[in-house]
């Protein structure tokens, strides 16, 4: 329908996304996967304050089991926090600094994994000390992980942080192995912009005004597109969370949610719809991007699912 | 409703049609006998002249699933300069090196072919795989699963599994995962990389497995003979790219010990150390072995001048060409305890030495291999260059003149090193419907397609022979896929959904049982929930199943 | 010298690629042509002539009065003239320019100077986000030329610049000269947070103290004679943005950033 109306396509949490998206772009990375982690790694650093309260059952499920099929004996694994105070209490040792900093901490662990001297003693608060042993760490451990959510690195131009922890990987791998862990998927942002990219051949926040797609990283920004009044009309679709609601704006909105959604503001025009692998079945791409899970329908509802929904409003259009 | 090609000139090798003047009928979606007088046909086209062959097949193209689409991710500036425009059929999307999936099927359909076979379908990122191909219309789509590196079958191995439970293993693998073939890729390689190795030979035994490339070959091998597979194994062999690698891959033909194999993009396989630069075509040898052993076939892998990607599931191999990626930009994941994917995106440079000799590596191979049947058509899309290119490389098989005055305008050490100068073969029409029709569908036991006769499924090319076979093959009069007119000088008049091909071969479903405390414990998926049915690949898009015959059934 | 004088008419709804309207491309058509042109705006494309009023004979100069920020694209590959912009101007303006001289007396949005490979930028007011920085997929920002802003600039200055020379006459926002590859950029006011970010050559200089990354190694005072050539060069200059230039005094040199193995340097004038 976008293709066919010249309409932008973007996601609620594209803008986290795109912390890691702009850095596959510009550099790569190398990452790995859920039971990879789980049954390899012997070092985690987990980056930003959320990760275990944001993705619980991701310390539960893949940082603390600690049987390996590759070791004979339970594996040795360190875990250690950077950036803040986690939000769930943690027994693991935590590195403390302003996620503002989290950029500069990684460029001076990847001098010092590389020996490159540095002239400064501390950095973001932290004792240069301290992060020549973690670097030491690093470099001596066999499969090392660094997990992230871009959700946390809720700052201007975040992607470079996670550039630079992706740098640090990269160096990493000369000696040993070393991979980054990005941890996302929430609202079915990465399979909206897994089937953007195959279908189309660019990612989210891509138009279609022209005829051609066209993808603009910063400008087709949804909250972009409203402040400077380059939309004028927005459809916000959320089947899965009530609470995500539409952004403020002044532009005329129609939205396809949950029945329970609860507006402050009435938008324009609210269509009910059904609850993928509830009501009907769908696919769903996990946080590392590779597993796609089956949805499947567990029960009637009278409501049209999201597809249903814009298949008829093309067809009326 | 009846449809008629009225006068061409069939070349049909299977039925041994060689420019043979025959009509040809079609009838749902089947190409049907003559009706005898009286029937008067719905739709007739007139071919009078006109070049017809099966739709053709590229049996090893990357076209979907997750390498695929991070190097879509990696590469918005190569989609920013190859823009496809909507139309009233067809919608905006990107080409080029990583084409988006529906650029892939409107492309591969206007150049007349009518299937495509994705080469590393990750089991567990086979889902993602068979949504992709699903949007990926028109062409009928298979693929083939990638074993080999996954820490069950070396755990398996270590263990001193029985052959008949490996077995059952990949038989439960090509069932669950819908595909049609296995491959390997690096085998043991990509696994030992996880654990820091840097290379592993065919001989040299893997970190913690303690297993040879050459023992998962073998073993693998066996399991399809044992199955009844049609496709031999696929094999992606060590040590790709790497100069000297001739002896490992001719070591591998032997290796096998006369199973049937198949090696894929040889001519990244296929080099030599000699001469100033230590690096030199190994492509006499190769070709020499591929003629000397039947159970051997292989597919190119041509590489063509230009921008691409390059998208394995080799990560060992990819990390270490990250000092080529260009622009730079790369991807190494390790995937699942399941096997891997690198993505370096690569311009090959005609005046770089090494990219010149590449270029002529592997036309020397299609040259020097005398058995069409044995030999496929391929760029190893997009690794070598995009299939687009297809066109042009069919032209520097068929057109000596065409090719040396290309050669001449290499790297000029890189023509002097090649004997593609003196090589004077040019291939025919026919060979040309054996190498990317017929051929790919007997290696792939695809009985209804790859050919005209009675029977078959009516996906047809037709072609104004041209003497730049270039132009001819780029733009083909017509393309019916099951019968229905699809392309029509090289546009889109129909957009369809293909088919997927598979096989089902015979296993004990007890090996769930031993399967399933594994998936529990180690994987972050349940068994349950691994398993893509009809049903579901249905609603990824596919048109149906295509389910193909095993040799024979083994009594479970 | 002919002029062609286009006048916006109202601040269009949604923002307009004006990239079609440079004087070579509108050199010798008549007021009718010139009003058939079709522009982009949103996913609806409008005729020239709807937006602007005409007047004038197009030559080698083309004025556009009365713009505002819904203007994109302004001089976007533009080959050869003079482009004169009275109001502001919205996002990539100059982006990809080949030759001749754009002023803008107003602001600009993001991203002006991408892709630019030579001639000259004159913004008057302050620009946005990523002036003379790569779009996303893009290894290299501008590729040549001379960028001059009298007013501020947003974050991220000269991100991957390839070669060139950027002016800010105020200040520049956080992550200035992130991931240059070469070039110079110099800034007369202040900078925000970690100047040189992932820099890997070229030069960032400086008129005041400013607060470095911890990646950075300080190198010592110097004494340049680059600056006095740049000094020199930048005489011609029209503009408060290019007075700044040390002449001969003596600079505090920083390389960075060493993170990733960079010898960028960034300058720092006492």
């Amino acid at each position: 329908m976008a293709d066919r109306i010249g309409a932008i396509v973007d996601h609620m949490n594209s803008t986290a996304l795109s912390r890691n998206l702009l850095v596959l772009q510009d550099s790569g990375w190398i990452v790995s996967t859920f039971a990879e982690v789980r049954s390899r790694a012997d070092f985690v650093l987990l980056v930003g304050a959320e990760t275990n309260s944001r993705f619980p059952r991701f310390a539960e499920r893949l940082i603390d089991p600690l049987d390996s099929p590759f070791s004979d004996g339970p594996l040795r694994r360190s875990v250690v926090y950077l950036g803040a105070q986690p939000k769930v209490p943690t027994s693991a040792r935590v590195l403390d600094c302003p996620t503002a900093r989290l950029g500069e901490v990684f460029g001076v662990l990847r001098c010092l994994v590389a020996n490159r001297p540095l002239q400064a003693s501390q950095v973001a608060g932290l004792d240069m000390e301290v992060l020549r042993a973690l670097a030491a760490e690093m470099r001596s451990a066999r499969y090392g992980v660094v997990a992230w959510a871009a959700a946390d690195l809720d700052l201007p131009h975040g992607e470079l942080i996670v550039q630079s922890i992706c740098g640090l990987i990269a160096d990493l791998n000369e000696p040993t192995r070393f991979a980054g862990l990005p941890l996302g998927g929430n609202d079915a942002d990465v399979t909206a912009n897994q089937v953007a990219l195959w279908q189309t051949g660019l990612p989210l926040r891509t138009g279609f005004g022209r005829g051609v797609p066209e993808y603009d990283a910063y400008h087709f920004g949804t909250d972009r597109l409203l402040a400077s009044r380059n939309a004028d009309v927005l459809l916000w679709i959320s089947a899965f969370d009530p609470l995500r609601l539409p952004p403020e704006s002044d532009v005329p909105t129609i939205v396809l949610g949950s029945p329970t959604m609860r507006f402050a503001k009435p938008p324009a025009v609210f269509i009910p719809v059904a609850t993928p692998g509830l009501h009907h079945a769908g696919h769903f791409f996990r946080s590392d991007g590779v597993m796609a899970i089956r949805l499947r329908k567990l029960t009637d509802s009278p409501l049209p699912s999201v597809a249903d929904a814009l298949t008829a409003i093309d067809q009326a259009l | 409703m009846l449809t008629r090609l009225k006068g061409g000139r069939i070349y049909d090798p299977v039925n041994g049609a060689n420019g043979a003047v025959r009509d040809i009928y079609v009838r749902d979606g089947r190409i049907v006998a003559a009706p005898g007088d009286g029937a008067r046909p719905d739709r007739d086209y007139d071919v009078s002249g006109k070049v017809v062959m099966a739709g053709a097949i590229d049996m090893h193209t990357h076209i979907g699933g997750g390498k695929v689409n991070i190097a879509r991710a990696l590469l918005p500036e190569d989609h920013r300069a190859d823009l496809l425009a909507r139309t009233e059929l067809t919608r905006a999307c990107c080409g080029h090196a990583a084409p988006s999936t529906l650029a892939t099927g409107y492309r591969y359909a206007e150049m007349g072919y009518t299937a495509c076979f994705e080469p590393a379908l990750l089991p567990t990122n086979a889902r993602q795989a068979h949504m992709e191909m699903g949007d990926v219309p028109i062409v009928d789509k298979g693929g083939y699963a990638l074993l080999g590196n996954d820490d069950l079958l070396l755990s398996l191995m270590r263990e001193g599994a029985d052959q008949k439970l490996i077995n059952d293993y990949v038989a439960w693998t090509l069932d669950v995962t819908q595909c049609i073939g296995i491959k390997v890729v690096n085998p043991g390689g990509i696994n030992a990389f996880k654990f820091n190795a840097r290379k592993l030979d065919l001989d040299e035994t893997s970190p913690h497995y303690g297993i040879t490339p050459r023992a998962i070959l073998l073993t693998l091998a066996q399991a399809l003979e044992d199955l009844g597979v049609p496709h031999p194994l696929h094999v992606h062999g060590c040590n790709l790219g790497v100069p000297g690698n001739v002896d490992t891959t001719l070591e591998t033909i032997s290796g096998i010990e006369g199973l049937p194999m198949h090696l894929t993009h040889i001519q990244f396989h296929s080099y030599g150390t000699e001469g100033d630069r230590k690096f030199s075509s190994g492509a006499a040898r190769i070709a020499e072995a591929i003629n000397r052993n039947p159970n051997i076939s292989a597919d190119v892998g041509q590489i063509l001048f230009g921008q691409t990607v390059t998208a394995s599931g080799d990560n060992m191999s990819q990390h270490r060409n990250r000092k080529f990626a260009s622009p730079d930009k790369w991807v190494v994941m390790d995937i699942e305890c399941d096997a891997g994917c690198g993505v370096v995106p690569f311009r090959y440079r005609d005046q770089n030495f090494v990219n010149a000799l590449q270029w002529a590596i592997g036309l020397e191979i299609f040259l020097s291999v005398d058995d069409p049947w044995r030999i496929f058509l391929t760029t190893d899309h997009p690794n070598g260059a995009p299939f687009t290119t297809y066109p042009h490389l069919i032209r520097l098989l068929m057109d000596k003149t065409f090719r040396n005055e290309q050669l001449a305008r290499l790297n000029p050490d890189a023509a002097a090193a090649s004997t593609l100068g003196s090589i004077t073969r040019e291939y025919t029409l026919n060979e040309m419907a054996i190498m990317t029709r017929a051929g790919p569908a007997k290696i792939l036991g695809l009985a209804d397609r790859g050919h005209l006769g009675i029977g078959a499924g009516a996906d047809i090319t037709v072609y104004t022979d041209r003497e730049d076979r270039e132009a001819m093959f780029r733009t083909p009069d017509y393309v019916f896929k099951d019968g229905e007119l699809v392309a029509k000088e090289g546009q889109i008049v129909k957009v369809t959904l293909g088919a997927t091909h598979v096989v089902k071969p015979a296993y004990d479903r007890g090996i769930e049982d031993r399967l399933r405390p594994y998936f529990a414990r180690y994987r972050s998926t349940r068994l349950e929930n691994f398993a893509i049915d009809e049903e579901e690949l249905c609603e990824c898009g596919s048109s149906r199943l295509a389910v193909h015959q095993c040799r024979h059934a083994r009594v479970a | 010298m002919s002029r062609l004088l286009l006048t916006l008419k109202a601040v269009p709804a949604i923002g307009v690629d004006c990239s079609p309207l440079t004087p070579a491309r509108l050199a010798g058509m008549s007021s009718a042509a010139i009003a058939a042109i079709e522009l982009q705006s949103g996913n609806r494309r409008l005729p020239a002539g709807e937006l602007f009023d005409i007047a004038g004979e197009p030559g080698d100069t083309l004025v556009i009065r009365n713009a505002c920020s819904k203007l994109d694209r302004i001089g976007a590959c533009m080959n050869g003239g003079t482009l004169d912009v009275e109001g502001d101007v919205g996002a990539f303006l100059g982006a990809g320019l080949v030759s001749g001289t754009i002023r803008v007396s107003g602001g600009a949005g993001a991203f002006a100077a991408t892709g630019m490979l030579a001639g000259t930028l004159h913004v008057c007011g302050s620009v946005g986000d990523f002036l003379g920085a790569a779009i996303a997929g893009d290894k290299q920002g501008m590729l040549g030329g001379r960028v001059i802003v009298d007013g501020d600039a947003g974050d991220r200055v000269g991100d991957h610049l390839r070669r060139g020379i950027i002016l800010v006459g105020g200040n520049a926002g956080d992550y200035c000269a992130s991931r240059m590859l070469a070039g110079t950029i110099a800034v007369r006011g202040k900078v925000g947070a970690l100047p040189g970010y992932a820099m890997k050559r070229g030069t960032l200089l400086l008129a005041g103290a400013a607060e470095l990354p911890a990646t950075f190694n300080d190198c010592g005072s110097h004494e340049l004679m680059f600056l006095r050539l740049f000094a020199r060069h930048l005489a011609s200059v029209d503009s408060a943005a290019a007075s700044f230039a040390p002449r001969g005094e003596r600079v505090r040199r920083f390389v960075g950033d060493r993170a990733n193995g960079g010898l960028g340097e960034i300058l720092v004038t006492a």
